[in-house]
């Protein structure tokens, strides 16, 4: 991850000829000198604007060049002033594979301001008419997305994969390359006035600052956070797998009027539980296992079938008790569904007056809603539609117009709505409530009438038996045998599609065990072991250099790194406006110097670069950086890039310098001039 | 068996308070909504102007799904007058008499209620928004020029014809 400004040029053409400058910066330090208002600043923004990161300092597209790049400049010779009538910025840049490309953007031009041409080679530092040109466009949205967009392809250049994150209203973007550049480049105005830096807020990013600051340093913890997320849906997704599965157990079920016991509707991750889960099935009224049940019939099946079929005189005395006893049945299984019918017809009427105290209320709602709006239409109306007082006499009166009484209180309005929502939610449940029961009933009353049919279809056969000729078979014998052998058919089907299912059930809860223990395998801290030594190592950076730099505020040990946003905290409370100028000043150079020198020993996603643009009120903060630009030199040996901007007086700056390994970039008068 | 001192302290273990609730009272028992309606039944009158009876009639009428589809039936001759029971009620006479003292309505010999121009202007807001009094703006409109004064005379006396 690296990016390296190995050139930049301005061009402004105008009636009197070509203006420009040309700058080729080294690695490690460099120290920009100019007087005030001689142009540094323009230079350093051109990087900016050729790299289309202008609205990282502000949310409007302005071209953040002064006028001499953009609409007029004075000849420094002949003292006239001149209109620019096409001008552009060149730029070239080095990546960590040592790839040079140059960025061309035009500023006043015929070509659209959104587009930046790319050339694969050193076109400054090495012309040539070899380099293949490609143009991308930026501000546009899709400018970080899209093939065409030259973010996409710059943050490709310098070797990030950009992270995805969410905005205010839970939409996710991805992080813009101008929330992260004000990390990296410290702009004139407003870039001295925070810490860790001014993030653009526009692009309705959550917690910016901290989603770029975790970036740059490469922190796990965004990755922890996307897989607690996705950890999440995973859950609820397998819930509802399970719950879909159970349903079909319970189905499967049903269709022999049985019911499933021992399957919750969460998913469990014990396999025995599930291998437990057994069908009952309902007979006369009481519940039996179903292999229960299945082995009876079978037993008696086979005590049929071995037998030859006996004839009428065989069974005819054994048929008249059976009719005896059978009869009887019929009553009791009759009474028991004409009870079970009568509780459907009470639950019928139970739910018809609570579906009709639930219409009602919701007409009271309306009224209320209404009489609460009309409270609300205006200044003017509220006295006529809520009068506290009475307009006549101006006694206190009661929202109300029933009969006024001394010491009633009357509810408002908000409560009385409340009230109303209240008792609607307690309705709304007991009509569920009696949705199931009904149902429940309706389950029951199904298999009462498939028991009053197959005892009278019994009765019917045995009776048949008893007026039959002797010899003949018994009706009653062959119908029973028919009838056992469907029943054990759809018993045994079921049983059979119900094993296979609680094999998927298996199946599911295996996954769940699973993910169940990936939630168990996320660390509870939101940072990794490895965050915490960069957190402390940034922490240490910052409080070394400030000690260097003569921060005096307070002792510099004092400083601490706030893991909830990154901002530098004194004993748990962020340092403010108790900063004095110079401090804040240091503070900001410790800041981003220990950014970079973090990346040096650390995996981080710094790409090695810093850019100080010196602040503009420096006149009232005067603040000695010798210190400072010794510890910036030490960039070079870790081939990394600091660019430093100041208008110090010269004498003193190169007695800093004699002793400090950098290049010393000087302008007398204009840097932009005649070429 | 002796009894302890005090009963309740016996069994709380705690202090016990009782404190009054405030009443919740049906929206259509709120003045607001009384005197709205009553501007509204006003408005959709002919002249802006209608006979207490009438009022009393509408007002009964429209305060419930049923009564208000049993009103229209009764209009369309679908329905006997006989088999709707108007009741006149006080909450009504407690509307226009707020209504009355807010300078919202007139009432002439105590027989019949008019729209004052501030009334006008109230009717004008209450149209404006399509969000209040949805299910009563659409019955006046289908009641409309049928509930003049003579045909709500015939429903009281139930003499209007099938």
């Amino acid at each position: 991850m690296r990016l390296r400004f190995r050139h930049i040029r301005l061009r402004a053409e105008t009636s009197a000829g070509t203006f420009g400058a040309d700058i080729s910066f080294a690695p490690g330090l460099n120290v920009l000198w100019a007087d005030n208002t001689m142009g540094k600043s323009t230079c350093l923004q051109g990087l900016l604007y050729a790299l289309g990161l202008e609205r990282m300092l502000s949310p409007r597209r302005e071209i953040p060049l002064t006028y001499v790049m953009t609409s007029y400049l004075d000849d420094p010779e002949t003292g006239q002033r001149h209109d620019v009538l096409q001008s552009s910025v060149w730029l070239e840049i080095e990546n960590a594979s040592g790839d040079i490309i140059t960025a061309q953007r035009g500023i006043v031009s015929s070509s659209d301001r959104k587009l930046v041409s790319i050339f694969n080679g050193p076109l400054l530092t090495q012309p040539s008419q070899y380099y293949r040109r490609r143009d991308y466009f930026v501000l546009d949205p899709g400018a970080a997305q899209r093939e065409a967009g030259f973010h996409r392809m710059l943050a490709d250049f310098i070797g990030w994969s950009l992270p995805t994150v969410r905005r205010f209203d839970g939409s996710e973007t991805m992080l813009y390359l101008e929330t992260i550049f004000p990390l990296l480049y410290v702009e004139q105005k407003s870039g001295w006035s925070s810490l860790p830096a001014a993030f653009p807020t526009y692009f309705q990013i959550r917690d910016v600052g901290r989603r770029a600051v975790e970036f740059m340093l490469a922190l796990d913890t965004h990755d922890l956070e996307a897989r607690r997320q996705q950890l999440e849906l995973e859950f609820a997704a397998s819930k509802a797998a399970w719950l879909a599965k159970r349903d079909e157990l319970l189905s499967i079920a049903r269709v022999v009027n049985g019911r499933v016991e021992g399957l919750g509707s969460t998913p469990t991750i014990s396999v025995e539980e599930i291998e437990r889960a057994y069908m009952l099935v309902a007979v006369g009224e009481d519940w039996r296992p179903l292999e229960e049940l299945a082995s009876a019939l079978r037993t008696r099946l086979a005590h049929l079938s071995q037998a030859d079929t006996p004839s009428v005189e065989d069974v005819a005395s054994e048929a008249v008790v059976e009719i005896q006893a059978l009869t009887e049945a019929a009553a009791a299984q009759n009474a028991r569904r004409s009870a079970l019918f009568r509780a459907r017809q009470t639950e019928v009427l139970q739910k018809a007056s609570i579906v009709r105290r639930l219409t009602a209320l919701e007409e009271d709602l309306q009224k209320n809603k209404d009489a609460q709006k009309l409270r609300d239409l205006g200044s003017t109306l509220a006295d006529t539609f809520a009068p506290e007082q009475c307009p006549t006499c101006a006694q206190p009166i009661a929202d109300t117009l029933l009969a006024q009484r001394v010491g009633a209180e009357i509810m408002p309005l908000e409560d009385n709505i409340r009230y109303i929502n209240a008792q609607r939610g307690i309705f709304q449940r007991l009509h569920k409530q009696a949705e199931g029961a009904m149902a429940d009933i309706d389950r029951e009353f199904v298999a009462a009438t498939a028991e009053v049919n197959e005892t009278s279809a019994r009765l019917r056969a045995l009776k048949a038996d008893l007026v039959a000729p002797s010899h003949r078979p018994s009706v009653a014998a062959i119908e029973e045998r028919i009838r056992i052998e469907a029943r054990l058919q759809a018993l045994e089907e079921a049983q059979q599609r119900f094993e296979q299912q609680k094999g998927n059930l298996v199946a599911l809860a295996a996954q769940h065990a699973e993910l169940l223990a990936a939630k168990i395998a996320l660390p509870t801290d939101r940072f990794t072991a490895q965050d915490r030594t960069k957190i402390a190592r940034l922490e240490t950076l910052i409080r070394e250099q400030a000690a260097e730099y003569g921060f005096s505020t307070f002792p510099a040990t004092d400083l601490d790194i706030s893991e909830d946003n990154f901002r530098p905290h004194k004993e748990g409370f962020e340092i403010g406006f108790e900063l004095s100028a110079s401090d804040a000043i240091r503070l900001k150079w410790a800041y981003q110097l220990a950014l970079l020198e973090l990346g040096r020993t650390h995996r981080t996603n710094h790409p090695g670069f810093v850019v100080f643009d010196e602040p503009q009120q420096q006149k009232t903060a005067k603040v000695s950086f010798a210190s400072l630009l010794k510890r910036a030199s030490k960039a070079k040996a870790a081939g990394q890039q600091v660019i430093f901007a100041t208008s110090e007086d010269r004498d003193e700056l190169e007695r800093f310098l004699a002793t400090v390994d950098c290049q010393l970039l000087a302008f007398e008068g204009r840097i932009v001039r005649r070429l | 068996m002796t009894m302890p001192d005090n009963l309740l302290d016996a069994l709380l273990d705690g202090p016990f308070v009782l404190t009054p609730r405030p009443e919740p009272v049906p929206g259509d028992l709120r003045i607001g909504w009384g005197v709205a309606l009553v501007v509204l039944m006003l408005g959709t009158s002919r002249g802006r102007r209608a006979s207490l009876q009438k009022l009393h009639f509408l007002a009964h009428s429209i305060r419930r799904p049923q009564t208000r589809a049993e009103a229209l039936e009764v209009f369309r001759r679908t329905r006997r007058p006989s088999d709707i029971l108007v009741r006149v009620e006080p909450w009504l006479n407690r509307a226009l008499a707020f209504a009355k003292s807010s300078a919202l309505i007139e009432l002439e010999g105590g027989r019949s209620a008019k729209l004052t121009d501030q009334g006008r202007q109230v009717l004008a807001k209450l149209y404006q928004d399509d969000g209040i009094f949805v299910e009563e703006k659409q019955f006046l409109d289908a009641v409309g020029g049928q509930a003049t004064e003579a045909n709500v005379e015939k429903i009281m006396r139930m003499e209007l014809a099938l």
